[in-house]
């Protein structure tokens, strides 16, 4: 036999009169809706039916004045008697007027609900921090560049190695870098986004592993066996959660990883949740000083503070700066509390302007509802006036106004719970960063909801509880008319210029924002990428092991797409123009400085950029400098170059060179992998993998001297290498730069 | 008639659905009873708050009996108009028709 709903008939069983009367309703009820599922009827309109009158009986008892005692309940204390009362007034009136009441229940379940959004991304940013126990023991140590152009530059991996033998402030001295690598399975590989982290990594970020072990000091010291250590997702989405993952192996690149453990879920936090797996790193005192491709973090040890461990750091970066001039002149190093990390050095005024907003949402709609509950306050004049008559105080009339406004913003936020929630799901769906993703409706959304159906009522109560503190309750008795005198009154005046000027201050600052970001991207990049198809292809070591056979499949994928019906030119690039990877590196120019000087005076901005010989030709492409010649005829599949030159400030005095440098060979693993498996390996990867064309990163990062780039300097070729591609490209420059060096010297 | 024993339109419908409805009157066949008569269907809430009304007013008067597996085992309650009830209802006819009386040429149809 079907059931009713458990919960409405539940709440039916807390609402009608106790003892058989009570119950007798609730067996019509039921009686009723056997009769209505009779028949094979599908279930859902029954019990929307039963839902509606559990409902409706609810309110009917609720706000049914009480003619005689409950005989089977004890008698209450008058001030839950008059709690109960406000509360049954506060229903009738929800009865009485639904139009205002509904309007001020959706206005505030909108506001709410979009406060609730925005205080998601300040959550993610502010509140959820990091994954690391004891955030404040825990620092990040930067390689900062005294010209300041990069002040959280990272750090090469003989000078971790210095900087952990050296200090004594620090403990758990551990580094990691991020990248790609191929899992093969079956001769088909795949790519995994990996993170090369040294033993002591989880140690100073206080995280365990669910299952198994992470990694250990032991794993990354030369000629250890290889091991790996999954991400919970990775875990869980590929492998099902299944707890034999701990033992199994892994191929992945030429090497075969014994797994060993599953590291927490609280791991993935921005861009950590990206990682499939962790994987040793093994850092030589041997490596180039100069390629700074690692990210540093470290535990305080006892007693040690902020500032000591700084200066310590910083004398070692001296020292070091000393006994390597070459690689280390010019660099310092930085200590960045880790709790720092997220966002920017200027985030917290990101944040602090996102909140702003906020706070000006909710006062919109505490205005708004504040003068309809005002108006509404003065339609019941002559009712809270014979109340007061009988010996109300203003007090208890008050507080009846408050527990009226309670009610309504309950059901509000009730409503802006799911609200919020669909809000975020259609962010996500728009929207293929990560930190979208992350973003979740959990207890701190819960409170700030709970906080807010608190505050709004004291708020948007306070003008009208005024207003009665200061009418006359004769002069409305006396007044002709049952409902009261509607007449104009001061309080309304305020609220609503107070409303207008707040929305125009919010619709002003949301206008300049958008104007903005619309001229961002309005900015002529001189970039055609009508009719443009974009897709990134990755060669690995393991099918490929040498660099011949990369370039020989990269080619040949090249000449099938070109025999493509439709396809017009089909050309590949290591690094998207204004998107891709680059990095910067000072160079001193002690020679040649007045041509220097004249080429600063003729443009800031010396571009050269070298793709693919001959192809530029199809694209009417106009080089500033130089021409295509047997010079580049002879590059095959170089990236772009772009020199860029400035003055030398910041008190140095001699001219200096900057080189934006993008890598001219790029690295197997990022190839494309021809005839293998190219499909994304989840929808986020997908989204990702299509063109962006985020020119309000390219205008902020090509500009010299606060002017932009001239945008003939540069044309889409291949567009679309993944950020991880970018990253791993960033990390692996560092290799060619003396020989770049040699050649922006010969340009020069 | 006292005042209090007053009775609303609607008590009045009730009441008289009871009377219509003879033994058997449950409360779904009174509510029912008073939708046919009328052409409207009374909400749940205001009907069985409106017979709690006529019960704290001693007009009607109700048993309980066990009740049947389609409800679950829960008691079904049936009315009885009692003689108050009774008396107020002829008191309340009377002086409708009295109200009522002498108007006919004006509220009579055209």
């Amino acid at each position: 036999m079907n059931q009713p709903p458990r919960l409405a008939d539940w709440l039916l069983s807390r609402v009608l009169p106790l003892g058989k009367r009570g119950e007798s309703i609730r067996g019509d009820l039921r009686e009723e809706y056997r009769a209505m599922c009779g028949g094979g009827r599908p279930l859902g309109l029954p019990n929307l039916w039963y839902w509606h009158q559990a409902l409706r009986l609810t309110l009917r008892y609720l706000t049914e004045p009480s003619r005689t005692p409950a005989l089977s309940t004890p008698r209450r204390s008058p001030m839950l008697h008059d709690l109960t009362s406000d509360l049954r007034s506060a229903l009738r009136l929800f009865r009485r007027t639904p139009g205002t009441s509904s309007l001020i229940v959706v206005t505030l379940a909108l506001a709410i609900g979009a406060a609730t959004i925005g205080f998601a991304f300040a959550d993610l940013a502010l509140f959820r921090g990091l994954p690391v126990d004891d955030p404040s023991r825990v620092v990040s140590v930067f390689a900062a560049d005294t010209h300041g152009a990069q002040s959280r530059g990272r750090v090469s991996g003989p000078d971790y190695l210095d900087y952990r033998d050296r200090s004594q402030t620090l403990e758990r001295v551990s580094a990691f870098r991020q990248g790609r690598a191929a899992l093969i399975v079956d001769g088909h590989s795949r790519t995994l986004t990996v993170s090369w982290a040294t033993g002591d990594f989880f140690r100073a970020m206080g995280q365990p592993a669910v299952q198994g072990r992470t990694l250990a000091n032991a794993d990354d010291a030369p000629g250890a066996p290889p091991v790996a250590v999954l991400s919970h997702r990775y875990w869980q989405e590929e492998l099902a959660g299944r707890p034999d993952a701990v033992g199994r192996s892994m191929q992945i690149g030429r090497a075969n990883y014994t797994v060993v453990g599953v590291v927490t879920p609280a791991m993935e936090v921005g861009n950590l949740a990206e990682i499939d797996v962790w994987l040793p790193l093994q850092i030589t005192a041997a490596g180039a000083r100069d390629v700074r491709d690692l990210r540093f973090v470290a535990r305080l040890r006892d007693g040690v503070t902020f500032a000591s461990a700084a200066a310590e750091l910083a004398a070692i970066g001296d020292a070091l700066a000393t006994q390597y001039p070459e690689s280390n002149a010019g660099w310092r190093v930085r200590l960045v509390p880790i709790s720092d990390l997220m966002g920017g050095d200027n985030f917290w005024v990101v944040i602090a302007l996102f909140l702003f907003s906020i706070g000006l949402l909710i006062a919109i709609a505490t205005a708004n509802v504040s003068n309809l509950v005002m108006v509404r306050a003065v339609a019941r004049q002559r009712e809270l006036a014979v109340r007061a008559a009988l010996g109300a105080r203003s007090g208890r009339l008050v507080r009846q106004l408050v527990i009226e406004g309670l009610m309504l913003s309950t059901v509000a936020a009730a409503l802006a719970v799911p609200a919020a929630w669909l809000g975020l799901q259609v962010i996500a769906s728009l929207s293929p960063d990560p930190v979208f993703h992350q973003l979740v409706i959990d207890a701190h959304e819960f409170s700030f909801v709970a906080a807010l159906a608190l505050l709004c009522p004291l708020i948007f109560s306070v003008a009208p509880a005024r207003t009665l503190a200061r009418t006359d309750m004769r002069q409305v008795l006396a007044a002709t008319g049952s409902r009261g005198s509607t007449a104009p009154m001061r309080g309304r005046d305020v609220l609503v210029v107070a409303q207008v000027a707040l929305a125009v201050i919010l619709l002003t600052a949301s206008s300049l924002a958008l104007r903005s970001v619309r001229q961002v991207f309005a900015t002529p990049t001189g970039l055609d990428t009508s009719r443009v198809l974009v897709f990134t292809l990755d060669f690995n070591d393991a099918q490929y092991p040498a660099e011949e056979q990369s370039r020989a499949a990269a080619l040949a994928t090249r000449e099938a797409l070109s025999r493509v019906a439709g396809v017009d030119i089909s050309t590949m690039l290591t690094a998207l123009p204004i998107l891709g990877a680059e990095g910067i590196a000072p160079i001193t120019v002690d020679h040649d400085v007045p041509r220097l000087q004249r080429l600063l005076a003729s443009s800031p901005i010396h571009a050269r950029r070298r793709i693919e010989a001959g192809r530029d030709h199809h694209r009417g492409h106009r080089r500033r400098r130089g021409r295509p010649g047997p010079q580049d005829a002879r590059r095959r599949l170089v990236g772009v170059e772009r020199v860029e030159c400035r003055r030398g400030e910041r008190g140095r005095g001699e001219p200096l060179l900057w080189r934006r440098q993008r890598r001219d060979r790029p690295p197997p693993d990022v190839f494309p992998r021809a005839g293998l498996d190219h499909r994304p390996r989840c929808r986020r990867d997908q989204r990702r993998g299509r063109p962006r064309h985020d020119r309000g990163r390219a205008a902020a990062r090509v500009g010299l001297d606060g002017r932009a780039a001239p945008a003939r300097d540069l044309r889409p070729e291949v567009t679309g290498r993944s950020r991880r591609a970018r990253e791993r490209g960033a990390s692996r420059r560092g290799g060619h730069r003396a020989r770049r060096a040699d050649r922006v010297s010969r340009d020069l | 008639m006292g005042g209090r024993n007053f009775l609303g339109e609607f008590e009045q419908r009730v009441l008289l659905a009871i009377l219509r409805c003879g033994d058997g009157a449950h409360p779904i066949e009174v509510r029912r009873e008073v939708m046919r008569a009328t052409g409207h269907e009374p909400s749940r809430g205001a009907f069985y708050t409106t017979l709690d009304r006529l019960d704290a007013k001693q007009l009607v008067r109700w048993t309980t009996e066990a009740g049947a597996e389609k409800r679950d085992g829960l008691p079904q309650r049936t009315f009885v108009v009692t003689p108050e009830g009774l008396r107020a209802l002829r008191a309340s006819r009377k002086a409708l028709l009295e109200l009522w009386s002498g108007l006919d040429g004006i509220l009579s149809e055209q």
